[in-house]
């Protein structure tokens, strides 16, 4: 495949793709929602990507069509963490369900998104990179070893935690990348923006003289879902909005309303841009990608 | 766009939940799965074909039982998933169900007339119940060797590789394996009948009997013979080897002068042949060559065992005949003791050879084996003639048992004590090892 790559997707002449990553030390917020969303998105309106599940509890790799009896005997992004394989022979093209069972005619592609699916042992990662010193570099290598105009971003979905892993990828961060907390409206998860600043802020600082490692995760966009509708007006919704537009009005970007739809991508396993498309989220979404520089252009 | 992507089948949409039916959520009695307790009668249990752990302790176990309950479930495979798994064991399995693991409490239940024995239910297992037996069985640790050799072999002829089988033990039992120790384990079924029966009594350490592999059958049999008589192996070892030596036709060698001391009847031929080695200096050392088993890859190896052997033999003859009462000897026997004094200790291991070449010189007077308890013995005895020759023979001791362990450059505590030999004992060094360390004697000019 020959693509010019967008040199946007190449920020400062680098070979690896930009990098998006959904990062906060809080369940539920709706890391995964947004991610596969816009790395859904993103691949419908043509910008191809990969979109790495580093969390043990697998939704995205679920969302994206790859469940349990799916997953048998597949390599995984654990896989990655331990060098016993590379990028290409773990990622996935992205699917979701159409039929019955597991047969070829079971599933439809999503064009354009691939996924690096996560396991159960995920939780086991932290360790494993605690006990070999040479699996810091995991992620760094991959970077590295990039060389390709498959993908135009990297997405990455974490898990609610700020551990060894997730400090092993973003390290790897600059400011040309994005962090993006996706929070709820809600007064905890707005609350919990200080901690990630400050865990962001230590990988700065301890990587402030490297030149091997950029070292720089920054929040460069702030995603607020679940905010308040003409039919949706929880007091808490109202002050956590009103709190976020305070404090970080310069990145937040368009809202993304509640919806009861939202919470259906986890049943029917299908990214909302696919499975229900007219939906509010799935209209706001569009509009969120948009106005961070993902406009249509199939 | 999302437009013209074929529509997603849903789920979400359906009135009732995808949800699994409750039978399946739930266990509700009924069929036992794998991983449940069941109660059973003894009877309807019986031996695992692939254990060969030896049953004892079963009295004393059950006794435990009695006491303190059964801590620890038994597991069980039913009779017919067995079968259809080994059907070459089919005639062994006389009950409803197989133990997996647990005979020694079965064993034990049964004694005490219990009616039922709890035992986990492991059907899902029985592809790797031979496995679990061998596993099971070194998790609890007292596996002899041979039987631990008797299980790699078997499943070595069901069709795993060494690396395979270290591979899935070391996995499941704590403490990796190697593929050596499960090759050097199987070897151990090559050894002779004799020595496979020393290793199973206990009167054999493992690594003595692989040391033996590769001498002859006669060799190894005579090689027990010793180290069950109390030798240590490696001196068993070094004197079969010299012996090898000896072994070649050596026409009428002339006892050398002072060889007369020793001939005193109770050295036995063994001896007798060892100790000429030590004076016999003037045989080349090209005849020591014969169809040896073990042509060791080291010359200087094997010149340090046959020196090792021949020293001992010259201190043997020391013990025999040195006189603690003579003030003539009175300088030797402070020479020997300023040299242990003065080195680092090895005390037990020094007294245990001492005790041998007393006893062997008859020269012991209290009838004790244990090393440690006859030198206490000594000490009582109040008899200082016996205590000075006891003393003596544990200074000569340790100095041997320093020099036959250094493989490197001698030093001065070495060179002390052959120079000591050489003086009182009429020793010649004989091979080329120790006429390199002793440093002067390379020429042959006091040959």
């Amino acid at each position: 495949m020959t693509r010019t790559v967008d040199p946007r997707f190449r920020p400062r002449g680098r070979r690896h793709p930009k990098i998006y990553a959904f990062i906060l030390e809080c369940g539920g917020s709706t890391k995964t929602t947004s991610a596969t969303s816009m790395a859904t998105e993103a691949a419908l309106r043509g910008y191809p990507g990969t979109i790495f599940d580093f969390d043990a509890n697998r939704s995205t790799t679920t969302i994206l069509g790859y469940d349990e009896e799916a997953m048998k005997g597949r390599k995984t992004v654990l896989d990655l963490i331990h060098g016993t394989a590379t990028l290409d022979e773990v990622a996935l093209p992205a699917r979701y369900r159409i039929g019955d069972g597991y047969g070829d005619d079971a599933f439809a592609y999503i064009p354009g998104l691939r996924v690096v699916p996560s396991c159960k042992e995920m939780s086991t990662a932290d360790t494993a990179i605690a006990e070999d010193a040479d699996r810091q570099d995991w992620f760094a290598e991959i970077l590295l070893g990039y060389d390709g105009d498959e993908d135009d971003v990297l997405w990455l979905d974490f898990p609610a935690s700020y551990g060894k892993m997730v400090y092993s990828v973003i390290r790897m961060l600059d400011e040309d990348d994005s962090v993006i907390p996706s929070v709820r409206a809600d007064p905890k998860d707005v609350k919990l923006l200080v901690p990630l600043f400050e865990e962001l802020d230590r990988v700065r600082e301890k990587n402030r003289l490297r030149r091997s490692v950029p070292g720089r995760p920054t929040v460069n966009h702030l995603i607020l879902t679940g905010t308040p509708t003409a039919s949706y007006t929880e007091a808490s919704a109202r002050k956590a909005t009103a709190l976020a537009e305070s404090l970080y009005g310069d990145i937040l970007t368009p809202y993304v309303r509640y919806s009861a739809d939202a919470k259906k991508l986890y049943d029917d396993c299908c990214p909302l841009p696919i499975l229900l498309p007219n939906s509010v989220p799935a209209v706001d979404y569009r509009k969120l990608m948009t106005s961070i520089g993902f406009p249509d252009r199939t | 766009m999302a437009a013209n992507l074929p529509r997603p089948k849903r789920t979400s949409t359906k009135q009732a939940p995808a949800a699994p039916p409750k039978e399946e959520a739930f266990y509700r009695g009924g069929k036992d799965r794998s991983g449940d307790t069941v109660e059973l009668h003894p009877k309807d249990l019986c031996p695992n074909p692939f254990n060969r752990r030896a049953m004892s302790g079963v009295e004393e176990l059950a006794a435990t039982i009695e006491e303190v309950g059964l801590l620890q479930n038994i597991a069980h495979i039913p009779a017919d998933i067995w079968v259809e798994h080994y059907p070459e064991t089919a005639e062994k399995i006389t009950a409803a169900n197989v133990i997996l693991f647990g005979e020694h409490r079965w064993r034990a239940i049964q004694s005490l007339g219990w009616e039922v024995i709890p035992s986990v239910l492991m059907d899902d297992k029985v592809a790797d119940a031979r496995l679990i037996t061998l596993i099971e069985n070194l998790r609890r640790a007292q596996l002899s060797p041979l039987e631990e050799a008797e299980h790699y072999e078997a499943l070595r002829s069901s069709g795993l590789s060494y690396e395979q089988i270290a591979q899935k033990v070391g996995e499941t039992a704590k403490g990796a394996i190697s593929k050596g120790t499960v090759w050097k384990r199987v070897q151990l079924l090559a050894l002779e009948p004799e020595v496979q029966g020393a290793l199973r009594d206990g009167t054999l350490a493992v690594s003595t009997a692989e040391k033996l592999q590769k001498m002859s059958a006669e060799d190894q049999r005579e090689a027990v013979t010793l180290v069950q008589g109390g030798m240590r192996p490696l001196e068993a070892q070094a004197q079969i080897l010299a012996r090898q030596r000896q072994d070649e036709p050596v026409p009428d060698t002339e006892p050398a002068e002072g060889e007369g001391a020793v001939s005193n009847g109770n050295g036995t031929a063994l001896q007798a042949s060892t100790v000429s080695t030590g004076n016999a200096a003037a045989k080349p050392r090209t005849t020591a060559k014969k169809e040896q088993p073990k042509p060791s890859a080291d010359q200087y190896e094997q010149d340090r065992s046959t020196a090792a052997a021949a020293r001992d033999a010259a201190c043997q003859l020391l013990v025999e005949t040195v006189d603690v009462g003579d003030t003539a000897d009175s300088e030797l026997l402070l020479k020997a003791m300023t040299g242990a004094l003065l080195a680092p200790q090895q005390q037990s291991a020094a007294q245990q050879r001492a005790l041998v070449w007393l006893r062997r010189a008859e020269r012991h007077s209290i009838d004790d084996q244990n090393a440690a308890s006859y030198f206490n013995a000594v000490q009582d005895s109040g008899d200082g003639e016996l205590q000075r020759l006891a003393a003596f023979a544990s200074a000569l001791a340790a100095a041997e048992l320093r020099t036959a362990a250094r493989r490197h450059s001698w030093g001065t505590r070495e060179v002390g004590y052959l120079r000591l030999l050489q003086d009182h004992a009429q020793y010649a060094p004989e091979t080329a090892w120790e006429k390199k360390e002793l440093g002067s004697d390379t020429t042959g000019e006091n040959e």
